[in-house]
Formats: C-alpha cells, sequence, structure tokens
C-alpha cells in the first residue's frame, strides 16, 4: 500500500500563521483547500501537502473541527511559484 | 503572502445597520459569523453558525437572541429570516446558532447575523448544492455493510474508548429490513477529539435508552484500526463513509432513517439532544 508522503522530507516552512478556519473544501479524506482568518482580518487560502497530518496524528479533515469549534489553528506553509500557498504543517495554535 | 479577501468583506460596510438603541452591543465590534456546515441544498436545509473573533474567541450563548437572515448573493432583496436557535456543542463552553432555511435555488448565498442589540455582522457564504453529497431528507437510505461485533473486536470496530454495544449489534442493511427506525452515526472519536466530533457520539449514546425500539449504528470512519502502518486517511477510509457509501464529504454526521428507509433527519457536525428527540 502506497504510503502517504512526509510533506517534512520534501519542503522546509517559510512561514507560519495563526488564525480561525473559516472554510474548508474537499471531501471527506481530501481537504482540497482551507481558509484560515488572520488576527488583521484578512483571508488565507492554504492548499495541505499530500498526505498532510493535522499535528501530524490526526486526519487534515480534523481542520472542519476547529471551523466548528472555533480552536485557532496554526500553519506553517511555503509560497509555491503560481502564489498558492501550501499548508506544510497544522496544529492547535 | 497571498491573501485573499471575500467579496463579501468588501461589502459588509455597506450592510451594517443600526438596531441596538442605547442596549449594549451582543457582540464586539470584531466578531463574525461563518457558516459551519457545508452540505447544504436546495430545499429545507439546516445551517449552522458560529461567531467568534479573529483571535478564536467563540461567541453566543443562548442568552442572546439573534435572527439569521438568508439571500442568495445575487439577490441581495429576496431575504429570509428566521431566529437562530442556540446549540451547545460543549455546554457552557462553544456552541452554534441553528436555523432551518428554504433554498429555492443553488449557488452561493449569504448568510447574517443580526443580533438583538448592536450592529449587524458581516455575512458569511455559503455553497447551496443543487445535490447534496450526501443522501438528503427523503432520500432512501443507501445499504451498505458495517461491520458488527458478531465479526470484529471493538478495536476493529471503533476508536469509541467506552463503546455501547448496543451499536455495534446489527449492521446497518439489518437496520434498515428491520422495520423499525435506525440512527446512523459516522464519527471517529479518536480521531476528531475537539469540540464538535466527540461529545456527539456521546450524546447519542446518553440518548439511546430513551428508545428501545430503534436500531442505533455507529460506523467508525475509518478502517484497518488495528494495521501497524495505520493512518486517518483516504486510503483507510471506511467503506460505508465513502462514494460507494454514503458520501461524507465531512464528519460527524448522525442520519435519522425511518421504518421504511427513508432518511428523514440529517445533521452535520454537530446536534443538539431536542433535535433527535424532534427527528424520532
Amino acid at each position: 500500500m502506497q504510503q502517504p508522503a512526509d510533506p517534512a522530507n520534501q519542503l522546509e516552512p517559510t512561514g507560519s500563521v495563526e488564525g480561525v478556519v473559516i472554510d474548508v473544501e474537499g471531501t471527506l479524506g481530501a481537504v482540497s483547500s482551507f481558509t484560515v482568518r488572520l488576527s488583521d482580518g484578512t483571508d488565507a487560502i492554504f492548499v495541505p501537502v499530500d498526505g498532510l497530518l493535522f499535528a501530524g496524528t490526526a486526519p487534515i479533515d480534523h481542520v472542519r473541527d476547529h471551523m466548528v469549534s472555533g480552536a485557532p489553528v496554526s500553519v506553517g506553509y511555503t509560497t509555491l511559484a503560481d502564489g498558492t500557498l501550501s499548508a506544510l504543517e497544522v496544529g492547535d495554535a | 503572502m497571498h491573501r485573499r479577501m471575500f467579496p463579501w468583506l468588501a461589502v459588509a460596510g455597506l450592510l451594517v445597520s443600526a438596531c441596538g438603541g442605547s442596549a449594549e452591543p451582543s457582540f464586539p465590534e470584531d466578531s463574525f459569523g461563518i457558516v459551519a456546515n457545508r452540505d447544504v441544498g436546495t430545499g429545507s436545509s439546516r445551517v449552522l453558525v458560529g461567531i467568534l473573533q479573529p483571535d478564536g474567541a467563540r461567541l453566543g450563548s443562548p442568552d442572546i437572541s439573534v435572527d439569521l437572515v438568508a439571500n442568495p448573493i445575487d439577490d441581495p432583496a429576496d431575504t429570509q429570516s428566521a431566529p437562530g436557535i442556540f446549540t451547545w456543542i460543549i455546554e457552557d463552553v462553544v456552541g452554534l446558532y441553528r436555523v432551518e432555511f428554504e433554498f429555492d435555488r443553488p449557488g452561493t448565498w449569504e448568510i447574517t447575523v443580526q443580533p438583538e442589540n448592536g450592529d449587524t455582522l458581516a455575512p458569511a457564504a455559503v455553497n447551496v448544492l443543487e445535490e447534496t453529497f450526501s443522501p438528503n431528507i427523503g432520500d432512501r437510505a443507501p445499504v451498505v455493510d458495517t461491520p458488527t461485533l458478531a465479526e470484529f473486536p471493538y478495536a476493529e470496530l471503533t476508536t469509541d474508548p467506552m463503546p455501547d454495544p448496543r451499536f455495534y449489534e446489527i449492521s446497518l442493511p439489518d437496520a434498515l429490513a428491520s422495520g423499525r427506525p435506525t440512527v446512523l452515526v459516522f464519527s471517529t472519536p479518536a480521531y476528531c477529539v475537539t469540540a464538535a466530533c466527540g461529545p456527539l457520539l456521546d450524546l447519542v449514546k446518553s440518548m439511546a435508552d430513551d428508545y428501545p425500539d430503534t436500531n442505533f449504528v455507529h460506523v467508525e470512519v475509518y478502517t484497518g484500526l488495528t494495521e501497524p502502518d495505520f493512518q486517518p486517511d483516504p486510503a483507510h477510509l471506511a467503506p460505508a463513509a465513502g462514494l460507494d457509501g454514503w458520501s461524507l464529504p465531512s464528519e460527524p454526521w448522525v442520519f435519522v432513517i425511518n421504518e421504511n428507509g427513508i432518511v428523514t433527519a440529517r445533521f452535520e457536525g454537530a446536534m443538539a439532544a431536542d433535535e433527535l428527540r424532534a427527528a424520532l
């Protein structure tokens, strides 16, 4: 069986933010993007890298739970050439 | 850093109305609403709205009355309004306002929170679907096999640390063929341990004894739980939860199915006890 990619072995975060999840796109087990509202009121859309787990243990879908609960998240990311924010780490803030 | 402002934020100021008189505002100025469920379809559909501040502080309580207003984003005059019913996710800690809207067309709708006192909050957006991902009210329940205690130990059936055997004694096909109503819970307690997911299964378990003539079935969202290389990833999605089953776009879920196999209630993300009682 193919193992999920380990994002930590591929890219290193170049930035990190904290905020609240206000939108999650995708299907169960396959989040295509999620939106975090930052403390200054702006929104950042992140595309999770393949195989990304929440806090390294939970499915990335867990960001939906944070959207429901309002509990802030932290996101480590890198900006790809096309401007996409690629989420490499996500966990509780 | 690339950041995108939602278009509705730009027009938020135009939608602000003064309605509070001299009373203390219900919510701080920087609060905003979000729609916390996603599988919203045309027709009568339940919407959950959370109110929070940018630092994550969650607002709202049974003591703060709000009206929720919905309109298609391209037709601001076509509004419908209803009181939001506050629903605790965790008692006295965090909750949401819920409402039933009648969505007469698919597309992007704005949901606006009008507090009893103070300014209207900036609208949140929800994509109303022509066809929901998971079965909608009135749909026939998909008959998909689910594992039971007759075949598997608890460790392979559930991540609930205190499982109730009643939830694993009957498979979904047998439940649907039993001529009795069924409450079907999709959740993964161990891999969804914060506010919304953990308490939902516990809530249903706490109510099961009140309904001895109803089937209760818990389906763990993931399978292969005891495999050494198990990860809660798409490769381990339980067949009943996936596209060949109930096509869940999220979890947790509670469905109520009547004795004829028709879905009569569906709750995404959070549910109050009174909602399940009303459905049963």
